[in-house]
């Protein structure tokens, strides 16, 4: 399935542009550049290929409020995850956290960079620090999670080494 | 009741203080959580960028917890989410099911559909009861100011969340706050998103929509913010200290999680609840329960 068809089974058309998203959005109270409603009519009057080179299209916090308020039911904040998803793909824009994040899965099996930080197993001092408070050492299987990341392909796509899904 | 309990990432290895009073507090109310072995990452962050790999990790550990038939249950709004959407998804898509089960066959593994995934809130609202908490609570909290923040991806999309709570004014977590008595303070900014999300995408409105709670609740002077999700958590905690740093906006709100306020009012000690790790201290509460 192609970005388009993904979209219109997002209900990308259903929009009757009450602007309900871009007032419930947080990011819309701060940073005036970003409004959802008009993201969603840019993106099907002038097509995938417009929006997916927006900056504000990477201003969404993705807090659903939007497509939990929209009375048609848009699957807005959804749209907007494909969108990022294809501007990976075709390599528009590539958010090293991402990078960071992949990369720190295939190697430990997690990611501890919530707080921007780096992806990082758990040290040895943390598990000291959990064996004073006596809690268990999580048993964690990287195998899996480096098997996952390489059947999917995600790290060549974020290292720009696969064409996979550029039109 | 036997739950499965699913770490994550963020909690084993940031959160010692969350993850210490969450388990003393359902060993008190009669929960056992078996600890999952050979977990992984939920997928959660890769749901923002590549949908297979976020449903393969999802389904591995559901398929898991399947095999100890178990219902899983996680401390984190981010867990809950990518796990709850995942089930919801492969329990309804037949031929998603398939893909994933190949997959998953090498490890001896199958989604089967067989399980439930609650955040721990809901485990304490639905299965465990008001009612059996409060016979619990030996101490009361009211001489105390608190304000609750529940965050977005426990409670929306609803339609992956099973509608447990409003999804735009959620009350749960407040109901479980009000039953140990504490002073809970309504606020403007109550429902609004933390923003951690945004980091490294876009730092200001991470540090704007930040900045605006911290402004409004600054105003309150409460003895602390109750948060339900390491990512929340973090993004006040680190995110106040951040401020103080970069910006030299102080607004000193100690971020405490609600298992810590639970525990108190059960009877714990600051120390046994993990308080004296959190970094900004709730010092008034940290006083009376030494
Ligand atoms: S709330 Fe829904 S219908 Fe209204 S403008 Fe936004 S997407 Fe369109
Ligand atoms: S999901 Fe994104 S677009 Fe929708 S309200 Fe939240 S920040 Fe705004």
């Amino acid at each position: 399935m192609n970005v388009e068809e993904a979209l219109k089974k997002l209900d990308l058309n259903m929009c009757y542009q009450c602007g309900t998203c871009t007032g419930t959005c947080p990011v819309a109270r701060v940073e005036s550049a970003f409004n959802p409603r008009r993201l969603i009519d840019e993106a099907r009057l002038y097509g995938v290929d417009h929006v997916l080179n927006k900056e504000e299209l990477w201003f969404c916090t993705e807090c659903f409020m939007c497509m939990e308020k929209c009375p048609q039911k848009v699957k807005i904040t959804e749209i907007i995850l494909a969108l990022w998803e294809e501007a990976v793909k075709r390599g528009i824009k590539i958010p090293q956290k991402f990078v960071g994040l992949a990369k720190a899965v295939a190697s430990t099996g997690i990611s501890t960079g919530a707080y921007g930080g780096k992806g990082t197993a758990l040290s040895g001092m943390i598990l000291k620090k959990r064996e004073k408070l006596g809690l268990p050492i999580p048993k964690i299987k990287q195998e899996v999670a480096k098997d996952i990341v390489e059947s999917t392909g995600v790290l060549e796509i974020l290292e720009g080494k696969s064409k996979e899904g550029g039109e | 009741m036997k739950l499965a309990f699913y770490l994550g990432c963020v909690i084993p290895a940031k959160l010692p203080n969350y993850e210490l009073s969450a388990r003393k507090v359902f060993e008190k109310l009669g929960v056992e959580l078996v600890d999952m072995e050979d977990f992984i990452c939920c997928g959660f962050p890769f749901e923002l960028f590549n949908h297979e790999t976020w449903l393969k990790m999802a389904a591995y550990n559901l398929a898991l917890a399947e095999k100890q038939g178990l219902n899983i249950v996680t401390l984190c709004n981010g867990c809950a989410n990518s796990l709850a959407h995942a089930n919801k998804l492969l329990k309804e898509d037949s031929k998603k099911r398939e893909e994933v089960n190949e997959f998953l066959k090498k490890y001896g593994l199958e989604f089967k559909g067989t399980i439930e995934v609650k955040h721990f809130i809901r485990v304490l609202y639905e299965d465990i009861g008001l009612d059996k908490i409060k016979e619990n609570i030996t101490k009361e909290l009211s001489e105390f100011k608190l304000a609750t923040h529940t965050g977005c991806h426990v409670v929306r999309p609803s339609e992956y969340m099973d509608s447990f709570d409003n999804p735009i004014k959620p009350t749960k977590l407040d109901e479980l706050v009000n039953i140990t008595k504490a002073n809970n303070i309504n606020y403007l900014t109550k429902n609004l998103c933390c923003g951690n999300t945004s980091r490294g995408l876009n730092d200001n409105v991470s540090i704007e929509l930040l900045r605006r709670k911290m402004k409004d609740l600054s105003k309150h002077e409460v003895d602390a913010l109750v948060t339900i999700c390491p990512a929340c958590y973090l993004q006040y905690e680190m995110g106040q200290l951040e401020l103080k740093t970069k910006f030299k906006e102080v607004y000193n709100v100690p971020v405490v999680h609600y298992p810590q306020i639970l525990g108190l009012a059960m009877g714990m000690s600051a120390k046994e609840v993990g308080l004296d790790m959190n970094k900004i201290k709730p010092k008034k509460i940290i006083e009376a329960f030494k």
